[in-house]
């Protein structure tokens, strides 16, 4: 990764946390960095970098602090310089952006990624009836899924059906794409070709590239949730990994009894949770969920709304502090005040967005 | 059956071999006599096969500690591609799960690759030590003495290790070790001297031609590079000191030497390197530029040359390096080109690869952290500090090692410097007997491939790869 991407994701008119960043880069997040990725409007790329660690991280930004192209606003906090701004323009306009941030995600498609490579090596071995090859090394658990999969398979059907899918697939991308992609390929005979000996846009690092094929195999998902049964080998394959969501099973939960009326006490109860925890599960799914999909009028009745609007004046969300509102200890008020400030994001950026 | 004809069964069935090259026979034996052996063969002796045999010879699990996250990958690839299946890389790749899920079924296989980093942690090493261990093998143990004191520290503790484990038989395998070092590493066990079998070949690799230049400046060095790699056939490799150069130099090949080439480093990814590996073996690719991170788990037996763009750290690596050429046994070619003053790049790495005095002080009275020193240099003085030493203790140790590592780095040094006889000064440095074989020779005007007598090769490649995905399709899946 080229340390000016990391331009990408600060702001010339918003001073942002550099930990928010990396915590939703590496998928290190807890409610109150999913909160300001929320705010930054960075959450689509939640575990984009999952191996990138915090010095090296730090480093990064100690690299643009010097070469001016962040400037500090107070400690932790980091805005884009002019210089930095035009940076930032200069590496859009020059390299790949990733179209599907969000449904990379959710598609969990950097986990299918090394599994389609090495299920497509073994199908095409087995279309020559070969066994004498180097397999391309994965984990142990993805060997073993990969290995339970080609045991479940139709021999007779496997490599109709595989080719198929990938010719189905294929003929959707633009040709120059589709030609591309299937030149990074593994099988019998073919080594494929490394991005430097494809013949890609010369402007491009080995990131754009990958950030290229993380985009093309989201399409691979989406076209095989589409137009493949369930029972075709690809899309077997595709549910070793499966789709995830932004939530989590017990959070989940926390919401549905929500939604179903329950009060948090209540929820706290049947579920044998801490109040404070269902608060934060609450909390998580305002952030993540759309924003008819939570009743947020169930907590922020006309009285504590009209309170907080009229303690928290400033128009920069950024700016609000819990202590401009707290009256207690009770820790209902900061459940509120969080909630308030997701439920003004929100709207605020739907109207940015409209 | 008898235990030869055993071996010899095993060897063919396994192996598809009828014989034994010299050394493997003998140590083999020697373990099935449960002797703990040192071997020391030649790269491209077919040292792993020793191993490999053992597990088909007794029952148990041989247990393989390997420095290279990628090496052992290698290996591992190497193993499958034999048809074994019963065998693990036990890495830090691993999640705590599968480690888990590894370490309880440990006996169901019949090889088991590890770092000492990890078969150091108490977990794992309980695990171990309750299976039956058929072989505890140290590949590459040379690094127990060049790598253990100043930067995997746990290679320090394998022969307390071999204890905890109750002794296991022992195979320790090398390429590159002098007499003394052969004597040090088996003092470090706590094993009888008569209970050691020892079988050292000579590091001499008769069939590879060895040529120094000394040039005046790096230019004339890029241009005798580029003028190397037109000129010489086959398939090879070039050494350089950092990921950048090898990159920059690789694109500078392609341009202008019209040859396959393509740049190999440790920031490549698991694929991107599978590829190469790839490539590079079925002669798709004709060179290499490679941090020494490359060739160490590399089959291929036909490279025919390898060019030293930058010099090793110590005679013991570039002997290592060479080695990679011409395991076909047929002629192969090792050039090293050097500009007075590169040198400087090795003692800077080997300056920045120890603590300094202020460092070790400053951490030990934790002015600084882990992460301001390096994780991999806190880990090490963590290692001492466990071990009750002190900082003067610690600052005469490293010390020590920067005069001993910059000995080693002036031999290599003298090596390139020499005028002639260069096959000799190699045998001497290992403590081999000389030769009176004449396959060298020093600087530009001297060099005449045709003293060297590379063997005829292949045409090349002539059908381009399908560039289209129908194409492609059809080759993938007939």
């Amino acid at each position: 990764m080229d340390s000016t991407f990391l331009l990408t994701f600060f702001s010339e008119k918003q001073p942002r946390r550099s930990h928010v960043i990396f915590a939703i880069l590496s998928q290190k997040t807890t409610g109150s960095t999913e909160y300001w990725g929320l705010r930054y409007q960075l959450l689509d790329w939640l575990g984009l970098l999952p191996k990138m660690n915090k010095p090296d991280f730090e480093k990064v930004v100690a690299d643009l602090l010097k070469e001016r192209l962040l400037y500090k606003t107070e400690p932790g906090l980091y805005a884009l310089t002019e210089k930095g701004r035009r940076a930032k323009v200069a590496y859009q306009a020059q390299h790949y952006q990733l179209k599907q941030p969000a449904d990379r995600y959710l598609k969990q498609t950097a986990s299918f990624m090394p599994l389609f490579l090495l299920a497509n090596q073994i199908v095409s071995e087995y279309a020559y009836r070969n066994q004498h090859y180097y397999p391309i090394q994965v984990s142990l658990k993805e060997r073993q899924l990969i290995k339970s999969w080609f045991r479940q398979q139709d021999k007779k059907q496997l490599i109709d059906d595989w080719r198929e899918g990938l010719v189905g697939f294929l003929e959707t991308l633009p040709a120059v794409d589709a030609d591309h992609l299937a030149q990074t390929w593994i099988g019998h005979g073919l080594t494929g070709l490394n991005f430097d000996q494809l013949q890609m846009n010369p402007q491009w690092t080995d990131f754009d590239f990958y950030l290229w094929q993380l985009d093309l195999y989201t399409q691979l998902i989406s076209y095989i949730e589409e137009n493949l049964h369930g029972q075709h080998p690809m899309a077997q394959l595709y549910q070793l990994v499966g789709p995830r969501s932004y939530l989590s099973d017990s959070i989940k939960a926390s919401y549905e009894a929500a939604k179903a009326g329950q009060t948090l006490p209540e929820i706290a109860q049947h579920r044998k949770l801490k109040l404070g925890t269902v608060q934060e599960h609450l909390l998580t799914a305002a952030i993540w969920l759309p924003f008819a999909e939570f009743p947020y009028d169930s907590y922020l009745t006309p009285a504590v709304t009209d309170y907080l609007a009229q303690h928290l004046t400033d128009a920069d969300i950024d700016q609000w502090r819990f202590n401009m509102v707290r009256t207690s200890d009770d820790i209902t008020e900061f459940f509120l005040f969080r909630l308030y400030e997701i439920w003004q994001t929100k709207q605020e950026q739907a109207h940015e967005q409209a | 059956m008898n235990k030869h004809e055993k071996m010899h069964a095993v060897l063919k069935e396994k192996f598809g071999f009828d014989d034994f090259r010299p050394g493997q026979a003998e140590i083999i034996s020697a373990l099935l006599e449960n002797k703990n052996a040192l071997g020391m063969l030649p790269t491209g002796g077919g040292k792993s096969l020793i191993y490999q045999m053992m597990g088909y010879l007794r029952p148990g699990t041989v247990v393989i500690v390997t420095p290279l996250l990628s090496l052992m990958q290698d290996q591992v690839s190497r193993f499958n591609y034999m048809g074994e299946k019963s065998v693990i890389a036990l890495s830090s790749l691993m999640d705590a799960q599968e480690k888990y899920s590894v370490l309880h079924h440990l006996n169901n296989y019949r090889f088991v690759l590890i770092s000492p980093e990890m078969l150091n942690q108490e977990a794992v090493l309980k695990a171990f030590a309750n299976i039956n261990i058929n072989t505890f093998v140290i590949d590459e143990a040379h690094t127990i003495l060049s790598w253990g004191p100043d930067f995997r520290p746990d290679y320090l503790d394998l022969p307390l290790i071999h204890e905890q484990l109750g002794f296991p038989p022992l195979l320790l395998l090398t390429a590159t070790a002098t007499k003394a070092m052969q004597a040090d590493l088996m003092q470090r066990f706590n094993v009888p001297m008569e209970q050691w079998y020892v079988y050292a070949q000579s590091v001499d690799r008769p069939n590879i031609y060895l040529h120094n230049e000394v040039l005046d400046t790096n230019a004339d060095k890029d241009d005798r590079l580029t003028t190397l790699v037109k000129q010489i056939p086959g398939a090879g490799i070039v050494y350089v000191s950092s990921r950048k150069l090898a990159n920059t130099l690789a694109e500078q090949l392609k341009q202008t030497t019209g040859r396959h080439v393509a740049a190999y480093h440790g920031g490549l990814d698991n694929v991107a390197r599978y590829r190469l590996q790839q490539q590079f073996m079925q002669n798709d690719l004709d060179v290499i530029v490679a941090t020494s991170a490359f060739g160490m788990g590399i089959d291929k037996d036909d490279i025919r040359f390898i060019i030293h763009y930058h010099l090793s750290q110590d005679l013991a690596s570039y002997m290592q390096e060479i080695g990679r050429a011409g395991r076909d046994n047929q002629a192969a070619l090792a050039v090293l080109l050097y500009v007075p003053g590169d040198e400087r790049i090795q003692y800077h790495l080997l300056d920045a690869s120890l603590p300094t005095d202020t460092m070790l002080a400053q951490y030990m009275d934790k002015q600084i952290d882990a992460a301001s020193i390096g994780v991999e240099r806190a880990r090490l003085i963590d290692y001492y500090i466990a071990k009750h030493l002190g900082l003067e203790q610690m600052q005469s140790l490293f010390k020590e090692r920067r005069i001993v590592r910059s000995q080693a780095l002036q031999s290599m040094v003298n090596y390139a410097r020499q005028p002639e006889d260069l096959r000799n000064y190699l045998l001497q440095y290992f403590d081999d007997a000389p030769t009176s074989l004449d396959f060298e020779s020093v600087g530009p005007a001297a060099f005449n491939l045709n003293v060297v007598g590379l063997p005829a090769q292949l045409a090349a490649k002539n059908s381009l790869p399908a560039q289209h995905w129908p194409d492609i399709l059809k080759q993938l899946f007939k």
